[in-house]
């Protein structure tokens, strides 16, 4: 077993980090932190922006859709990032700010709500509070620090008719407050993009969610997913996100991944 | 049965009234006795003393050996319920209980067995003739009746000495004449002593012995002339 | 024994059942009281308690501050070691638009970092929550109960309309939860929020009222008090949700203590009409006991007799007691619950009362006891009843002992005692009330009886003269039964006694109060965010008092802030405002010190003021100071001056605005004092302010006087309770004239038939009894208004002394004494009616043969 550091992006990030990533078939006996590693390096990108269309299906089969607007920038350990949403009109306004920290510290999260006019800090007792009622948590929604992980090859799988890498990551105990105790990686071979997760809690011997991404573009050279997929299996209830209008590394103004701009009103 | 030594009963504080001035009386067990005088004579005075209702100013009253004047109100309710019953005038029943339940009482509060109230109270119901009025009221009853019924409770306990205040004072002569038939009739098969205070001449003459008193002395004392008939 | 009891005790009850049935309720009453009142208590405390468990859920420790938690703390606590999680919370009660659905507990929570600490989920399982995202981006979202919703007939997204600080606002359902733990709090009428909407809507500013702390695992509680007590300073107070409920129970204990004394009193009452009752039934049975005395019943036979008869009366209407106690004590919840509500900022959840077993069995046992005290001396009587007065004719009743001097003489001194006791304490609290209490009472039972004699052979010439047939009957009546006569006259007294000691106290302290008010109280208008007196709904933010100034007319305004802190285990007023312009309208009682040195010492030197009873209470004057706990740490303010308050009944602390401001960095306000400019018409003020802050902030505008009313009305919200007690009193008393008047009739129903048969007419004898019910009440009276206002004076004395630290110059209760002299005779007269027409109606022949 490895154990050299990569970088992983959270999973709000990874599709985006790892669009793009060519195939790692060159390692003949491959190892997983240098296949994580080497997928983190094909799919960086400086920034990135997209329009999100949200839509959460409950056990009963009901049906919530919202829109947001995402930018990032930086990168994994330095990543910084903005969502807004943007519909329907009731929710119009909330933003979400995110702010990577070194290693071995959870990421700063603030969530504005403009009936309040200010923003709120998602303290790291949060972190297993599901995203403004989505499938998500909020430790879904932060920076993936490699260095929390354990990671360890598990063999090969195909998942969606692609062959894919199996790995399992285990967060580490001085890598700070995570929810999960284990979670499985599906790497496609041979653009190393991250096709599958799935998420044990504490305990658990069965995945509690699994997350899938699908609808792979490749977008101003790099890959995308524009597609994901988020299932509770616990709670019978699943997250789709819609990706549109994807661009990468245009300028994000200074400023925009601040306080003060997430708590402008309609500041994007 | 009964021994009296100069007794003498005073009542209340500055206006002293003396109601017994040194009574000597003995009366044997199985007499039957009229006491008789006007009133104030003190015959009601004695007769409580002889009952235990009442303690001597001075002097000893020995009831069937027992000498009730150093006696406490317990001891001598205890007393009495083993050894005195009372007939009364106005009778004394409890109106609001039935003619069996009048007889009980006596039992009852001797703590008698229910078994044994029911057996006793029903043969002295027998003894009086009153068999078939166990369940009235008192109300319900003439007043020959009810003196029967009081009578009843009298025997009832089975007491040796009886005393009997104006048994006859509240009936005609009819019914007078019944009750002391009754009297007598249990004074001869039980050999009970009965001692009655008494008004009426004719009463009296039912007894053995006359006693008479006058301001709180013996005035008389001797044999009845015809007595017991 | 028991077969006495079944037939002679019984056949008695039987023939006597309107006499028994009233005796009865005399227990009934005093018990119905009593338990209505320790059960609506233990409800009471028990719905705070086990609101305050359910809401703490698994929090180990709770941090509150007088004032309220600023936001910042939040952070600190979190980065503290051994901390798991913490939630803010602001709690509050609103009421919905349609009052019939209760009050309802508003719970303002982190939805975000809640799910560790209730326990309860508030996505999955437990709760409905329509859209998280759309709960929390609108700030009119609340969550209920789904049977609350069921009985509002809320769907989720429908709107309820509810009462807040500012206005009426509709909030919208967007989540139901699952009746269990959380969601049971307060009887299920929650209603949960956004705490930062919370904050919004009852003007808390950047503040909560707590914050809930969960330790983590292997911190133990002693441990995290320690951490955070360090970390946080001594003005915030880390408590258990335990202590925290504990504490808000002594509150409401020491509130309902004093009902207890009422219930009590009540009983005593009830007790005395057995006694009476028992009295009459002891000489009216005297032949029957003779006759048993002669038929071999030794004396403790006759007493027991009469003592189970007495038990089995108590035993009876202790359990009807109880069952009229559970009808009443709904009411008295309700009551209680509004009282600790606004006096004291504690709120019980509605829920409806419980009667636990242990409330049963004490209600019966003391229907038992007393019951069998009340019996006690008459069955004694009875007991010692020789057969030989027995069967005297005619001329027996229970004998007044003919020499009264050493019951007198003991009499008299036992209220000295209580007099001298109550004047130079020789020992303090709970027992010295107790026993000034006993004193009194056993001189009050040994001197009314000679007393009421004395009065009646004064009256009876008086009444001869006002009518000679009626007169001289209800006088004879009254004499030739001294011990009927006077247990009804003492049952009666005692109510009085009561009524007028209550009636004067609480009258008193309005008065007192009021005359407070007039110099304290002396601004033109005030401006309130909160109806609530001690939890304010909302407060007002400290610059509103620059845009009050600019309203046309108003000449000026000064901040009110009060906070409610506990000193030594005290929970104690400190109240700022701006001292100099204060103290040129308002004109202070002064016990040491004087205006100028509170203008000094207290508007420029930081000192404060306080107020008599907290000198009194922690010993402390001009020339010490008072060590406060400030959020920077502990302050000593020294004592400018002592002046005669009412702010608190545990002592209030005074100091200038910017004082205040400086140590506790706290700029809100509770009330703006505002005074207008001459000339200015103070409506047209108001309604210029009204239209100023409309749609903007809650404001409750009085004019002095309304002012002054509301305060008036809370504290007679206070009394509320108070006022039932006394007036089940006098219902009480009522009863005993009843009873009285019954066997009254009863005893001389052959008189009467011979008055009849002499020539009597209905009317002439239905007068009598009437008038002996004048008289009986009137004898009461002239025995009560001394009696009361010893009571009235050690209330406000010693009592009000012990409580709340304040003197009040006693004020006569001339309003109940004339409302009584007005009702009295009505209600003795319809007292008089039942036993009248009884009178009335008895067939001479009848009469005549009676016994």
């Amino acid at each position: 077993m490895n154990t050299r550091k990569i970088w992983i992006s959270s999973l709000f990030l990874a599709m985006t980090v790892i669009s793009g990533l060519m195939a790692a078939t060159v390692f003949a006996a491959p190892d997983a932190r240098a296949l994580l590693k080497e997928s983190e390096n094909r799919h960086r990108t400086r920034t990135q922006q997209y329009a999100g269309h949200l839509t959460v299906v409950n056990k009963e089969g009901k049906v919530r859709k919202k829109g947001w607007k995402s930018y990032r920038q930086g990168y994994a350990g330095d990543a910084k990032n903005l969502v807004r949403f943007t519909e329907p009109p009731e929710v119009k306004g909330v933003g979400f700010l995110s702010i990577s920290r070194p290693a071995g510290q959870n990421a700063d999260q603030w969530l504005y709500l403009p009936s309040m006019k200010r923003e709120r800090r998602i303290a790291a007792q949060d972190r297993d509070a599901s995203f403004v009622g989505t499938d998500f948590n909020y430790e879904d929604m932060e920076e993936f620090d490699h260095e929390k992980y354990k990671v360890a090859m598990q063999g090969e799988q195909t998942v969606d008719g692609q062959p894919c890498y199996v790995i399992t990551a285990i967060p580490l105990e001085s890598g700070g407050r995570s929810i999960y105790e284990k979670k499985i990686l599906y790497l496609r071979k041979d653009i190393l993009y991250l096709l599958r997760e799935d998420l044990f809690r504490k305990g658990d011997k069965q995945p509690s969610k699994i997350f899938t991404l699908s609808d792979l573009q490749n977008v101003e050279g790099h890959w995308v997913a524009k597609r994901w997929e988020m299932s509770d299996l616990k709670k019978g209830s699943k997250t789709t996100v819609i990706l549109k209008e994807i661009t990468f590394d245009k300028p994000q103004p200074v400023g925009r991944f601040t306080l003060q701009n997430l708590n402008r009103e309609g500041g994007d | 049965m009964l021994r009296l030594q100069n007794v003498v009963k005073t009542y209340g504080g500055k206006s002293a009234v003396t109601a017994l001035a040194g009574i000597d009386l003995t009366v044997t067990g199985g007499e039957m006795v009229a006491i008789m005088g006007p009133s104030g004579s003190g015959k009601s005075t004695l007769l409580n003393l002889l009952g235990g209702l009442d303690v001597p100013t001075s002097g000893s009253i020995l009831v069937a050996g027992t000498d009730l004047a150093d006696k406490g109100e317990k001891e001598r309710s205890m007393f009495r319920r083993t050894t005195i019953s009372y007939i009364f005038q106005a009778y004394h029943l409890m109106p609001t209980l039935k003619v069996s339940q009048n007889v009980a009482l006596p039992l009852h509060l001797a703590g008698e067995s229910s078994a044994e109230v029911s057996r006793r109270v029903a043969q002295a119901l027998k003894d009086v003739g009153l068999e078939g009025r166990s369940s009235h009221l008192p109300d319900e009853l003439s007043g020959g009746e009810r003196q029967r019924v009081a009578i009843a409770r009298a025997l009832v306990t089975g007491a040796p000495l009886l005393l009997a205040d104006e048994p006859t004072g509240n009936l005609d002569t009819a019914r007078g004449e019944e009750i002391l038939n009754l009297l007598r009739a249990i004074h001869r098969e039980r050999g009970t002593t009965i001692a009655m205070v008494t008004h009426d001449h004719h009463a009296a003459s039912a007894c053995d012995r006359l006693i008479r008193l006058r301001d709180g002395r013996v005035e008389g004392d001797g044999p009845v002339a015809g007595g017991g008939r | 024994m028991n077969f006495l009891l079944r037939t002679l005790s019984l056949s008695y009850v039987r023939r006597h059942l309107m006499k028994t049935m009233l005796t009865l309720l005399g227990v009934v009453v005093g018990v119905a009281t009593f338990s209505a009142i320790r059960s609506a208590q233990g409800t009471l405390v028990k719905g705070i308690r086990s609101t305050v468990d359910r809401v703490a859920g698994k929090a180990h420790l709770q941090i509150t501050m007088a004032g309220g938690v600023p936001e910042e703390v939040q952070e600190k606590v979190r980065a503290l070691p051994g901390i798991r999680a913490i939630s803010p919370v602001i709690e509050q009660i609103v009421v919905p638009e349609r009052g019939e659905l209760g009050s309802l507990m508003v719970i303002g929570i982190d939805l975000l970092g809640d799910r560790e600490m209730r326990e309860y989920g508030f996505e999955g399982e437990d709760a409905d929550l329509d859209d998280p995202l759309l709960f929390l981006a609108q700030p009119d979202s609340a969550i209920f109960t789904r049977d609350f919703a069921q009985r509002a007939g809320l769907k989720t997204g429908d709107t309820l309309p509810v009462r807040v600080p500012t206005g009426v606002r509709r909030v919208a359902a967007r989540g139901l939860l699952s009746p269990k733990g959380f969601a049971e709090a307060f009887g299920g009428n929650l209603m949960v929020v956004d705490v930062y909407a919370a904050q919004e809507l009852f003007g808390r500013g950047r503040r909560f009222d707590r914050i809930d702390v969960r330790l983590a695992e292997g911190t133990t509680v002693a441990q995290g008090t320690a951490t955070l007590a360090k970390a946080l300073g001594p003005a915030y107070r880390v408590e258990t949700p335990d202590r925290r409920g504990k504490q808000m129970e002594q509150t409401v204990n020491n509130f309902v203590a004093g009902f207890n004394i009422t219930s009590g009193f009540a009983l005593s009452i009830g007790t005395f009409l057995i006694f009476n009752a028992f009295n009459v039934a002891v000489n009216r049975r005297r032949r029957d006991i003779g006759t048993l005395r002669a038929l071999g019943a030794t004396p403790r036979q006759v007493q027991s007799l009469f003592l189970m008869e007495a038990l089995v009366i108590g035993l009876i209407g202790g359990a009807v007691g109880c069952l009229a106690g559970g009808a009443i004590a709904e009411g008295f919840l309700k009551m209680m619950g509004q009282t600790t509500d606004t006096i004291y900022g504690v709120t019980s959840s509605g829920g409806s009362v419980r009667f636990p077993p242990g409330i049963i069995l004490e209600s019966v046992l003391l229907g038992i006891v007393a019951s069998l005290i009340g019996a006690w001396n008459p069955a004694l009587a009875a007991s010692r009843i020789s057969p030989t007065e027995a069967f005297a004719k005619g001329a027996f009743q229970a004998k007044i002992a003919a020499n009264q001097a050493p019951r007198i003489a003991a009499g008299v001194v036992a209220l000295d005692c209580a007099i001298l006791m109550a004047l130079f304490p020789p020992y303090a609290g709970n027992p010295l009330i107790l026993s000034i209490m006993a004193l009194g009472g056993v001189g009050m039972v040994l001197l009314v009886g000679p007393l009421s004699r004395l009065i009646l052979r004064l009256l009876a010439p008086l009444l001869m003269g006002l009518s000679p047939v009626a007169g001289r009957l209800c006088s004879d009546a009254l004499l030739g039964a001294p011990r009927r006569t006077s247990g009804t006259v003492m049952a009666m007294a005692f109510s009085l006694t009561f009524v007028f000691g209550l009636g004067g106290y609480m009258g008193s302290m309005t008065a007192t109060m009021v005359k407070w008010m007039d110099d304290v109280l002396t601004s033109d208008l005030y401006v309130r965010a909160s109806a609530n007196w001690s939890r304010p709904d909302f407060l007002f933010p400290g610059t509103l008092r620059q845009e009050l100034l600019k309203v046309p007319g108003v000449r000026a305004v000064e901040s009110v802030r009060t906070i409610r802190p506990f000193y030594q285990g005290h929970q104690i007023v400190i109240s700022s405002f701006e001292v100099g312009p204060v103290m040129k309208r308002i004109k202070y009682e002064y016990f040491s010190g004087n205006e100028q040195s509170i203008v000094q010492g207290v508007g420029r030197q930081g000192m404060c003021f306080v107020s008599e009873n907290f000198c009194g209470r922690f010993n402390l004057g001009v020339g010490q100071s008072v060590e406060l706990m400030t959020p920077t740490g502990p302050v000593r303010f020294p004592i400018a001056a002592v002046v005669r308050d009412y702010g608190s009944d545990q002592g209030a602390i005074y100091m200038d605005r910017n004082t205040y401001l400086r140590h506790w960095q706290d700029d809100r306000v509770d009330i703006f004092d505002v005074s207008v400019a001459a000339g200015a018409d103070v409506g047209q003020v108001r309604n210029l302010m009204r239209a100023k802050l409309a749609g903007k902030m809650p404001a409750l505008i009085s004019t002095r006087q309304e002012f002054i009313a509301e305060i008036k009305k809370a504290i007679d919200a206070f009394h509320a309770l108070t006022r039932v007690t006394v007036f089940l009193a006098l219902v009480v008393a009522f009863l005993g004239i009843v009873t009285s008047l019954l066997i009254s009739v009863a005893e001389r129903t052959r008189e009467i038939g011979v008055l009849k048969a002499l020539g009597a007419i209905p009317s002439q004898i239905v007068r009598s009894v009437v008038v002996e019910a004048l008289v009986i009440s009137l004898v009461a009276v002239i025995v009560a208004i001394p009696a009361g206002n010893l009571f009235a004076a050690f209330m406000e004395g010693a009592v009000a002394r012990f409580y709340t630290g304040w003197s009040m110059p006693h004020e006569y209760p001339w309003e109940i004494m004339a409302q009584l002299l007005v009702t009295l005779p009505f209600v003795s007269t319809l007292a008089a009616c039942i036993p009248a027409r009884q009178a009335a109606r008895l067939k001479i022949t009848e009469a005549i043969e009676y016994e």
